[in-house]
């Protein structure tokens, strides 16, 4: 399989280290449970419900989504792709439905391919939700399609918040359509996995989702230090579990040691840098995972990308999950995901420039993905208000998330070093 | 082309400024709003005595919108913005929208947010609503009707009056009834009342004009073309699927070689009109409003619903317009950077072919009649042109 020569990361945070393996560990155990039926593989995505296969003690969740980020990672999608395309797909559609459907359709019939953690398992059945895009939605379909619609699907219709709200008050009927479809969902895993559904345990798993949350919030917000004690080549890693293991300790477990980690090299003073930290990014939208070594590569200028927008997207940051209200706190963490699921308006006025301004940011990246129209469409937009009313530049660059071919990595850098540049002459005048 | 239809571009404007029937409508001191996306429920706009525009876009150059939105959105869309953006939309007291597609999410919310008109509204639209989901699903969208209706009335200062919803539905579902005898005219196979060009033109006016005007029109035009002597279509007849389009070119271009579109689920085709609301029994202002949501949800769906089967619902309303218009083979034409329709093309496609319909599938952008597309057509209708002529 022929693979794509782009930068890899080098991590500098101990726990990052530790996400590799883990995930690797997971995916040979979900190919060994489909193997031997001893629990039932479920493929979820959009910003959540893992939780709610954690409910269950036999189902084991499997994110295509992070499949095809750790195939990008490992640079090996464009064999994928093109199946998907030779099958009709176009090409400007989003490069992870491409990746997943490139391996179904054929790509995991080949034997000779090592794939990340053994491949992407065939689910027993099928979740996913709209917390992230719409596309999501569709993309199950179509999977379904492919698999000649043998497999049970359930989707949660997780309604986009429209500019008349803010994420301070919702409509009840947002609350109630969410909540609803969430019961809904544990019905549909009860009946695929023959349990009765455990209200005790569900209360548990929302407290652990819960916990985890907190604990990466608090690990987020040490991140506003200066020095930057983490930046995005480590962050982007580190999401996987919280991603994956929400409702579970052991998503508890690794955001405890992450944040420990973080706020030891915070109380050290301890920067991503050896020397001086002068200039802070913003890196906004999912990343190009075949080359995170673009973090690593601004640290030439001495910029850190200290916090992203991504990885606000999967756990809830708006104060505490209540175990006695589990489906209304479930469906907050969902309403609440992706920024680019509330208004162009509340994105970028209440999340994006809230960060900015709160880490301390000298510029922004936005990752424009040609694939993603929704996470996408405004970035010029956001750009302008951006500079406009907060005096915050912002670099414009354009790609796939997993999809390298059309990612040129000179003039990517060049602009980066333009824009590095422009940024330092600024802050010298500024002082 | 029939003499009525020429002279309707006289009543309407893709540009909204410069639109007669805007003008006279603000001219009685009424409030005009731009719409877009047909999940928009315009009968309620029309109960409150306001004229609801469908944003049409224009074969233009885009320039100024290029610093708002990326250009990785159908260009349709993207000539909306760019005429906000030179003040283009300044007579539309209201703008409306509806999360359906992902594109057209973000691009109506900077057209409005750019254009500030002193009203507007962005609904969201369930996307998984059939089956089990079907009911909780209506719930949210007649919510969601409800919040558009309080919001209307707040704006306009009075309440919007049952009578007044019943009647805008009575108004909307004659027309949409007159519009299928208008697509049955022209998919007559003997004696077509009106050409596929001539349908676009009627298309693209009926969405910007008063319904209740229109009505009398069409019947007027219908009357027209019962008289009528147009010869039979000796080329291949086309069934065009997609959204829609900036002009009428390509109904035209079809025609010029020999063919003619007979058929159509574009949604400014009959994916606009052909399913009527069900009125109810005992019409209050709740079950008007529940009637217009209902009808959101069962009629021909959009490529951009998530429901089980869209793909599969979309194909039987085309298959029985194929049966029904006698139609000779399906050309896709789809919108560049189209997310939803470009997903269910591969499967819609592979199933007309099997059905044994020869499929063209082209991605439009700003024109359709460059050089390219009319080769790839010519070739088509000259491959299909053969056995599968109707000599009527």
């Amino acid at each position: 399989m022929s693979q794509v020569k782009t930068d890899k990361s080098v991590k500098s945070i101990a726990a990052t280290k530790l996400v590799y393996p883990m995930v690797k560990e997971y995916y040979a155990e979900a190919n060994k449970v489909a193997q031997d039926h001893s629990k039932k593989v479920c493929y979820v995505t959009g910003a959540g419900l893992v939780d709610l296969c954690w409910v269950y003690d036999n189902v084991l969740p499997v994110f295509p989504e992070n499949f095809n980020a750790a195939c990008a990672a490992k640079q090996m999608t464009p064999p994928l792709l093109e199946v998907a395309e030779g099958a009709g797909y176009a090409r400007e559609l989003c490069g992870y439905f491409r990746n997943t459907t490139g391996y179904l359709l054929e790509g995991k019939d080949r034997k000779d391919v090592a794939y990340p953690g053994g491949g992407l398992p065939i689910p027993d059945f099928m979740l996913a939700d709209s917390g992230s895009c719409y596309f999501h939605l569709k993309w199950w379909r179509e999977t379904e399609r492919i698999f000649g619609y043998k497999i049970p699907c359930y989707l949660i219709d997780v309604p986009y918040i429209p500019p008349r709200m803010t994420l301070d008050v919702l409509e009840q009927h947002y609350l109630d359509y969410t909540v609803k479809q969430i019961k809904g969902a544990l019905e549909f895993i009860g009946n695929a996995t023959g349990q009765k559904l455990n209200e005790d345990k569900l209360r548990e798993v929302v407290r652990l989702s819960g916990e985890a949350s907190e604990l990466f919030e608090e690990m987020q917000n040490l991140r506003k230090a200066v020095p930057s004690p983490m930046g995005s080549e480590d962050a982007l890693s580190c999401l996987m579990p919280l991603v994956q293991w929400a409702g579970t300790q052991q998503a508890v477990d690794f955001a405890r040691s992450l944040r420990d980690e973080v706020k030891d090299r915070v109380d050290k003073g301890i920067g991503v840098l050896p020397g001086e930290e002068k200039l802070r990014i913003l890196f906004d939208n999912i990343p190009p995972w075949f080359t995170l070594g673009l973090f690593n590569y601004l640290h030439k200028f001495d910029a850190v990308s200290v916090i992203e927008s991504y990885t606000y997207f999967f756990h809830y940051s708006k104060g505490k999950m209540d175990p006695d209200k589990p489906y209304e706190s479930l469906a907050r963490k969902y309403l609440y995901g992706c920024w680019f699921m509330t208004s162009v308006r509340e994105t970028v006025n209440s999340l994006i420039a809230r960060k900015a301004i709160d880490y301390k940011v000298d510029g922004i990246i936005s990752y424009a993905l040609y694939g993603c129209k929704i996470a996408t469409g405004f970035l010029p937009y956001q750009a302008k208000i951006m500079q406009e009313k907060y005096n915050i530049p912002t670099l414009l660059l354009e790609g796939d998330m997993v999809d390298p071919r059309d990612y040129a990595d000179g003039p990517v850098k060049n602009r980066v070093d333009a824009f590095m540049e422009m940024l330092l002459e600024r802050k010298k005048q500024k002082r | 082309m029939l003499e009525a239809i020429s002279q309707l571009s006289k009543s309407y404007s893709r540009w909204p400024n410069q639109s007669n029937a805007v003008k006279q409508w603000k001219n009685d001191g009424k409030k005009v709003f731009g719409y877009m996306c047909s999940y928009v429920p315009e009968e309620l706009l029309f109960a409150g005595g306001i004229l609801p525009i469908k944003f049409l876009g224009d074969s233009i150059p885009v320039v100024e919108a290029n610093q708002y939105h990326t250009v990785f959105m159908c260009y349709f869309a993207r000539t909306i913005l760019e005429m906000g953006l030179q003040n283009e939309l300044s007579s539309l007291d209201g703008m409306i929208g509806a999360y359906s597609c992902e594109g057209g999410c973000d691009i109506f919310q900077i057209i409005a947010e750019t254009a500030k008109p002193s009203y507007y509204q962005f609904i969201t639209l369930p996307h998984d609503n059939k089956g089990e989901k079907k009911e909780l699903a209506a719930e949210f969208l007649i919510e969601e009707f409800k919040v558009v209706k309080r919001s209307l009335e707040e704006y306009l200062g009075r309440e919007i009056t049952a009578a007044e919803m019943q009647k805008s539905i009575e108004v909307y579902n004659e027309n949409r009834s007159l519009l299928r005898q208008v697509y049955d005219a022209r998919g007559n196979v003997e004696r077509p009342g009106f050409t596929g060009t001539e349908v676009a033109e009627i298309m693209n006016w009926v969405v910007e004009v008063p319904k209740d005007e229109a009505n009398i029109k069409l019947k007027s035009l219908l009357e027209e073309a019962a008289k009528r002597q147009l010869p039979a279509v000796t080329g291949p007849r086309i069934h065009i699927s997609g959204t829609l389009f900036l002009d009428t070119e390509i109904f035209q271009l079809i025609e010029e070689l020999g063919g003619m579109v007979v058929s159509d689920d574009l949604c400014m085709g009959s994916r606009y009109f052909w399913d009527d609301i069900k009125m109810p029994e005992t019409p209050t202002a709740d079950n008007l409003l529940e009637a217009i949501a209902m009808q959101k949800l069962e009629k021909v769906p959009c490529s951009c619903l998530c429901s089980e089967k869209v793909a599969e619902d979309r194909l039987e309303h085309i298959k029985k317009l194929i049966d029904k218009y006698q139609v000779n083979a399906v050309i896709f034409a789809v919108h560049k950077w189209c997310d939803s329709h470009a997903m269910d093309r591969p499967f819609m496609i592979k199933q007309l072919q099997d059905l044994g319909l020869p499929v063209l599938s082209f991605e439009v952008e700003r024109t359709i009649g460059d050089a390219q597309a009319r080769t790839r057509i010519e070739s088509f209708l000259e491959m299909i042109g053969g056995d599968s002529r109707v000599t009527g």
